[in-house]
């Protein structure tokens, strides 16, 4: 199925001219947007990075991103409960919902709306969330500071600023 | 040596260039250079320096010298960027060629360390609300893909963290113990420049030469490193003086050519060979601090005592006839233009803790000479002048003064130009920071051979490699911990963060109390100190400094960088946020809990933990100035715990050694840490409330002191061996309306009398110049005075009128804690602290009555 899906988007970003690609992408990415203009749920993340996947696969300037980037985030709730794993292994983004092992970060957030403040939020303010123990990072935060601009890139792409 | 009828200098005024260049330098927005980590990052792919064991000084420097022989050689800027992003034309040509980064006012980039907290910004700091700065989205793109990326495993902080097992890096996440700031620089010194002016860079180069010879193969190396740097900025300035004369040749207007022509044949001597000018001495001076801020992160770095440096040559230039004082004035203006043509780096989340700050780069004037002699000349009168007329944030002016020696026009001229700017120059006390560094082992020449580095700190010019501020230490943290037996109210009851050094109830007397307090400042200081020698660690495997290793006292001798260990003196530096919070709050839990009786430990352990809630009572008690001891009031018990807390905090620091083998030095000045350190600390036992600001610096509480003249004595009556990394006492003043007052103005004595019973509260009877060799202990309880004092002479109603209409009041300076900044770059929370500051009124000395300025909602702390 997921083999299906990517084959698909490949497709279409192939024979799509560009503007014709990104809203696919936004629509491909409405849960996002959604969580993004709506109150922020326990699908955040999921939705975060369906989208960034959406865009990876469709945008080919966002794509640009993850050429040879290779790293592992854990996104987890405070109790521990994995919310989902993004893996680059240089070409591709792989989401699973389940931890893989070695990560190279850590990012363990309090509240999906805590997590949305700390990525996304047009007063972004990662100070107040670290000082407000609203989300908690371990590891390299140059990995954390990537993902935020990933994530704010395609919050513009969106046009959810 | 002061030759000048008339010391003000009333006739030398800006000249339509200055006037020009200057309007532009307020109308323009930083915008983000990609110049320099693009030239860096590439640099270091080629010749595979990312991923190695380390980068030695030789690798470094030749990474310097391809950026000096690759970067645009700019001789002046043709336009600039408004806030809205609009193209601004640049009409007049500056007098000096090149520039810190490509832009008219640019932000340098060190991937090396900081940089990479602006990622996630790439795509909006342009537009962000608080100090935002112009990015293409052209250079975004060369950021995020060909820049940051590879820089991910290899900044500073990634370094030093990788296998160390203290616990300092956690602490250090929780931002409410210190921050260390080896993360973002190390900077914070002042380079020697005599030698580069006197001999030129050849000189050194050949100096260089000479001792490879007898070297051992590593100290070879660091030779060969010196070379490569030095030939990079030669190279820059030649290649400023080709394209200067590209240019004068299709010139067609006549000024302009003559202009050009001029820089390239200053650009063809210096900085290569020994300057024979005043504008070769201050061009040569130019260009090393451009190589310099290519190096070393862009703050703190300070440039010294810059009219001991010039004198001679503006004399024989005057004297001769080839410069007038406003041609001299004219060249220095451009020179506070240059010097301020870049910003430092702030990502947003780090707007509360240091917003609005410039690049710190402190210059220093007057006092005495190594020999003790008055150091005061015309050039230190011209450095006034032009700071005067031009109000840059950056430099930051610190004015040195001897009582004694230094006369009173000059002090009475210090006053007068802090009335005129309302904010600067600072002013030091010589007597006091003399003493502090022979305290530390300087010689005497040494010490007075002082210059200010960033905010306000004492420093050997040219031969001390301090990093004064490598450690902000949140002092109410330690109180904290003593008070809730090792636990934070941040991180949580359950997790001792230290040790338990017992419950508050549990303590039968004060002292048993103040055991455990200091317990817990050792311990924080060790977590402190670790943390600062592991990163000092990260800086000598991957960041040595040739080029600022070539320009200082040491380094050539022992054949090492100054990470290493090179300069003559060597320390680091811790400095204290939250002293006199943390001096009030002691002296509330002696005065009440264990004296009096009438609060018991658990009741105010209560309070303290709902935020003084529905103890509106005690909390009123606690900061009543009246009924509680408190610091600046010639209170014994306060002054008492005052002069302990110094000295023990001197002592714990001064026990640990840095990773170059020197000692670490205190000092308090908080910069505007007090308003972030102040936002996110609970309830203090002084009757604070949480979130709250801390007092400034060394400074007493806001509001708690109704008369100048007790401040004036608490604060001068402290050791200043104990200080030796500076303190900043912030003061504010009601202005006089109307023009500046003259020199014999009333109003003028009366300043300058505050400042020298301040600096002197003897009259002269203590401290004889003599005394000032003598760091014994015994010479603790001798009165050298108040180490330092700043001003800020506005009133309430304006700062009141600037909050609401920041465009009218763009060119506003003020005084932080430390260093100048102007009111608009505020954060509302650092504004707040500067407007609640005791204002006293001059005449009396009494403070003046305003309400507290209430926070923008959006900004009020949630209790």
């Amino acid at each position: 199925m997921k083999a299906i899906k990517q084959f698909i988007y490949r497709m279409l970003a192939y024979i799509l001219p560009r503007s014709a690609a990104a809203m696919v992408a936004r629509w491909l990415s409405r849960d996002f947007v959604q969580e993004v203009e709506g109150a922020a749920t326990d699908l955040f993340v999921e939705a975060l990075l369906g989208g960034m996947e959406a865009a990876l696969w469709l945008c080919r300037d966002y794509r640009r991103n993850i050429l040879g980037f290779k790293a592992r985030y854990v996104i987890e709730s405070e109790r521990g409960e994995v919310a989902a794993t993004a893996d680059f292994d240089g070409k591709h983004m792989h989401v699973h919902r389940s931890a893989l092992s070695s990560p190279t970060v850590r990012i363990r957030f309090k509240n999906a709306a805590a997590l949305r403040s700390f990525l996304l939020s047009e007063d972004q303010d990662i100070l107040d969330s670290v000082l407000a123990d609203q989300v908690e990072v371990e590891g390299n935060l140059n990995y954390v500071y990537k993902l935020g601009y990933m994530a704010k890139n395609l919050q513009l792409r969106m046009k959810l600023a | 040596m002061v030759q000048l009828k008339d010391v003000t200098l009333r006739e030398a005024l800006l000249t339509d260039r200055i006037e020009g260049l200057r309007r532009i330098y307020f109308d323009t927005i930083p915008e983000i250079c990609v110049e320099r980590p693009r030239l860096i990052t590439q640099f270091h792919l080629e010749h595979g320096l990312l991923g190695q064991e380390g980068i030695s000084s030789l690798d470094k420097a030749r990474a310097y010298r391809f950026v000096l022989e690759h970067r645009e050689p700019i001789v002046y800027h043709t336009n600039a960027r408004r806030r809205d992003g609009s193209v601004i034309p640049v009409e007049h040509r500056s007098l000096l060629a090149g520039s810190t980064t490509s832009k008219y006012k640019g932000v340098p980039m060190y991937p090396e360390l900081l940089a990479l907290t602006l990622w996630p910004e790439l795509d909006t700091v342009s537009h962000r609300g608080a100090n935002p700065y112009y990015l293409s989205e052209r250079d975004a793109q060369i950021l995020n893909e060909e820049v940051f990326p590879h820089w991910m495993d290899w900044s500073v902080l990634e370094v030093a963290q990788k296998g160390f097992k203290g616990a300092g890096f956690r602490l250090l996440q929780k931002l409410v113990f210190f921050l260390a700031s080896k993360p973002t620089c190390i900077s914070h010194t002042i380079p020697d420049f005599s030698r580069a002016v006197r001999e030129g860079l050849r000189g050194i180069i050949e100096d260089a030469r000479k001792r490879q010879g007898r070297a051992t193969k590593a100290d070879r190396d660091f030779y060969r490193a010196v070379e490569e740097a030095l030939e990079g900025i030669i190279s820059y300035s030649r290649r400023l003086a080709e394209q200067a004369e590209r240019m004068a040749a299709v010139e067609s207007d006549d000024q302009t050519r003559k202009d050009l022509e001029e820089i390239v044949a200053v650009h063809r001597r210096v900085p290569e060979f020994g300057a024979t000018s005043f504008r070769e001495a201050v061009t040569t001076v130019w260009m090393c601090w451009v190589a310099v801020h290519l190096e070393n992160a862009n703050i703190g770095l300070s440039l010294g005592r810059l009219d001991q440096l010039f004198y001679e040559f503006y004399r024989k230039d005057l004297e001769a006839k080839r410069i007038t004082v406003q041609g001299a004035a004219e060249l220095l203006s451009n020179l506070w233009l240059k010097i301020g043509d870049h910003v430092p780096m702030v990502p947003k989340t780090g707007e509360q803790l240091f917003g609005g700050s410039g690049s710190n780069q402190a210059i220093t004037i007057g006092g005495v000479d190594r020999d003790g002699k008055d150091a005061v000349n015309d050039v230190t009168y011209l450095i006034l002048r032009t700071i005067e007329l031009m109000l840059l944030r950056d430099p930051n002016l610190n004015a040195r003064y001897m009582t004694g020696v230094n006369s009173d026009t000059y002090l009475r001229r210090l006053c007068q130009v802090n009335v005129s700017t309302k904010a600067t120059p600072a002013i030091h006390n010589d007597r006091a920071a003399i003493h502090a560094l022979t305290a530390k082992g300087e010689t005497l020449e040494q010490a007075r051979d002082y210059g200010v580095v960033g905010c306000v700190e004492p420093c050997s010019a040219g031969r001390h490699y301090g990093h004064s501020g490598a450690l902000l230490i949140n002092l109410t943290s330690a109180l904290e911990l003593a008070l809730f037996n090792g636990r934070h109210r941040h991180t949580g009851p359950d997790e001792i963060v230290s040790m338990e050094t017992g419950a508050f109830e549990s303590f039968g007397n004060y002292d048993d109390f103040l055991q455990a307090f200091r317990d817990q400042v050792e311990w924080l200081a060790e977590q402190a100190v670790e943390t600062n020698n592991q990163l000092g660690r990260a800086h000598q495997a991957f960041y040595p400094t040739p080029i600022l290793s070539s320009l200082f006292e040491g380094p050539m001798a022992k054949g090492k960088d100054l990470i290493e260990g090179g300069a003559t003196i060597n320390s680091s530096g811790a400095t204290i946020i939250g002293f006199s919070d943390v001096v009030d709050s002691l002296a509330a839990i002696r005065h009440w809990v264990f004296e009096q009786k009438s609060v018991s430990a658990q009741e105010l352990i209560e309070a303290l933990h709902d935020n003084f809630k529905d103890r509106d009572a005690l909390a009123a008690r606690l900061a009543n100035p009246e009924q509680t001891p408190k610091f600046g009031n010639e209170d014994p018990t306060a002054e008492q715990t005052a002069k302990w807390l110094v000295t023990a905090i001197d002592e714990i620091f001064g026990s640990h050694e840095n990773y170059r083998g020197g000692r670490y030095r205190v000092g308090y000045w908080t910069m505007t840490n007090h308003a972030g350190f102040g936002r996110i600390t609970g309830a203090t036992p002084n009757g604070r409330l949480a979130g709250q600001n801390f007092a400034s610096g060394i400074t007493p509480v806001s509001r708690e002191t109704p008369a100048l003249t007790p401040v004036l004595n608490s604060v001068g009556s402290l050791p200043s061996a104990r200080l030796a990394n500076g303190v900043a006492l912030n003061i504010k003043y009601t202005p006089n309306h109307g023009a500046v007052p003259p020199l014999d103005d009333p109003m003028i004595s009366q300043f300058a009398a505050t400042v020298q019973a301040y600096f002197d509260p003897t009259g002269g009877s203590s401290a004889t110049g003599a005394d000032v060799a003598d760091p014994s202990p015994a010479s603790e309880s001798d009165v050298y005075g108040g180490m330092e004092i700043q001003f800020n002479i506005t009133d309430h109603e304006t700062f009141m009128e600037a909050v609401q209409d920041p465009a009218q009041f763009r060119e506003l300076l003020v005084r932080v804690s430390g260093y100048t900044a102007y009111f608009k770059d505020l954060n509302p929370q650092m504004q707040k602290e500067i407007i609640d500051r005791t204002e006293y009124e001059l005449a009396s000395g009494k403070a003046v009555p305003f309400p507290p300025y209430e926070l923008p909602f959006s900004w009020r702390v949630q209790s």
